[in-house]
């Protein structure tokens, strides 16, 4: 008596899409670790792990389309299928999509973060939140505005404090008749005194115009970004009361009229 | 009116980023000129300002309540405004003898200065004040070293009391890198 031969034909295409399937679940997994890596700490967390994880569903789904037709899959049809609903979805959500990657890039590209003070559209303030739709800022008049990230990405954008010192420019006036060098010197002497304005850049102060009412001193200091406003408003109050005591009067506007004689 | 829990409050030297708020992380000391020959060590002695912490102690383990400078107050930005780090700023003159030094303003700094470069002038010192361990006694004091490597330079202070019996003063958790490099000038 003899044993069947049992013949088994190797599925080598099942085998070779068993393969790929497999190369996808790894790429998503590695999308997934990685992604999560790089927003982390960028986005909220429920943000970070829905974006991961839709991120790395796309990767796994193309690397299976890819495979399909090794197992004799025709996928032409899907993908006309897809680049139809594709056109669909584009005209539909045009703008939720726009929004969607403007988010993504925002998130990569970091040209605000969340605590900053900028300037968006006009609308100054702390940036708030960060999502992958939109940006929130907060007003510094407290109110709250909320910016599509579309605009936020396509317009332009001032970050008030990205860098660590930031310029106060100032304009002062003296009348004609008062000493120029001297008001220089009292300006550069409160600078000094201002813990807070920079030693480097040096302050610098000039005449900046010879105006219908008086000399234009410009004055230049530099600042912690931090203190910018404090440093503004602080060096205002002390020309002008140090310009009480040395005597430097700041002129109001006024228009000289000589009167024909009969 | 800050309530604190139980404890010891202790006077302590800090590095000098602390008042009149938190702005800077660095320190420049600007000095008269040395001018090295190449290979050249050479050792000042420089004034910097401290602030003074109020430390709260209990168990050995110490907390900054409160901080306040006797010293002049200046800040500078030392490099460009796009990359520069903004520094306490302080002018010293160099000293080739430990110089007496206002114990509640000023500090004693012992700097080495190691030229690995061809003639080099240095005038100004910039260091990261994140790790600084200043020592004191009657007086506060610290150990750092300058290697100047041509156009640039690394600083960075040493972990030993610049003199016998010095305490080491409570970290204030600066944090950050201790090495700075002085890639803008020195």
């Amino acid at each position: 008596m003899s044993l069947p031969l049992l013949q088994v034909q190797v599925p080598w295409d099942i085998l070779a899409f068993m393969l790929v399937a497999a190369l996808g679940v790894v790429a998503a997994r590695l999308v997934l670790v990685y992604s999560r890596r790089l927003l982390e700490g960028r986005l909220a967390r429920n943000e970070v792990n829905a974006l991961s994880r839709a991120l790395a569903l796309l990767v796994g789904t193309a690397f299976i389309v890819a495979g399909l037709p090794l197992i004799g899959v025709d996928v032409a049809g899907l993908l006309v299928l897809g680049g139809f609903a594709g056109i669909v979805v584009g005209f539909a959500a045009g703008s939720i999509v726009s929004n969607l990657l403007s988010g993504i890039f925002l998130v990569i590209e970091r040209p605000i973060r969340i605590g900053d003070q900028v300037e968006v559209e006009g609308v100054q303030g702390y940036v708030e939140d960060i999502t992958v739709f939109s940006t929130r800022i907060r007003t510094y008049d407290g109110k709250c505005v909320r910016i599509p990230n579309e605009k936020v990405f396509t317009s332009r954008v001032t970050n008030i404090v990205a860098y660590p010192a930031r310029r106060v420019d100032v304009s002062v006036s003296i009348s004609y008749g008062d000493d120029i060098g001297k008001a220089i010197r009292v300006i550069l002497g409160l600078a000094e005194e201002n813990p807070l304005i920079l030693k480097y850049p040096e302050p610098r102060v000039y005449v900046d115009r010879l105006a219908d009412s008086g000399v234009e001193l410009a004055v230049r200091l530099w600042a912690p970004t931090q203190a910018w406003f404090e440093v503004r408003t602080q060096i205002l109050k002390d020309i002008k009361e140090a310009f009480d005591r040395e005597g430097i009067e700041i002129p109001f506007p006024q228009l000289v009229v000589h009167q024909a004689s009969e | 009116m800050k309530h604190l829990p139980e404890g010891r409050i202790v006077y302590a030297p800090l590095p000098p980023v602390f008042t009149p708020g938190r702005y800077a992380s660095h320190m420049m000391i600007e000095f008269p000129v040395q001018v090295l020959a190449p290979g050249e060590r050479r050792r000042v002695y420089l004034k910097f300002p401290i602030d003074v912490g109020v430390f709260l102690e209990r168990s050995g383990r110490y907390v900054l309540v409160d901080a306040f400078s006797l010293a002049r107050v200046k800040y500078a930005l030392y490099c460009d405004p796009g990359n520069g780090v903004l520094a306490r700023w302080w002018r010293s003159d160099a000293y080739t003898q430990p110089p007496m030094v206002d114990p509640d303003s000023e500090g004693l700094m012992e700097l080495e200065i190691a030229n690995g470069g061809e003639w080099a002038k240095v005038s100004r010192a910039v260091f990261s004040c994140g790790g600084m361990p200043l020592y004191y006694s009657s007086h506060a004091a610290v150990k750092a070293r300058m290697e100047v490597k041509g156009r640039w330079a690394e600083t960075y202070f040493l972990e030993s009391p610049p003199l016998e019996g010095m305490a080491r003063a409570p970290d204030p958790g600066l944090g950050g890198e201790g090495r700075f490099e002085m890639r803008c000038g020195i």
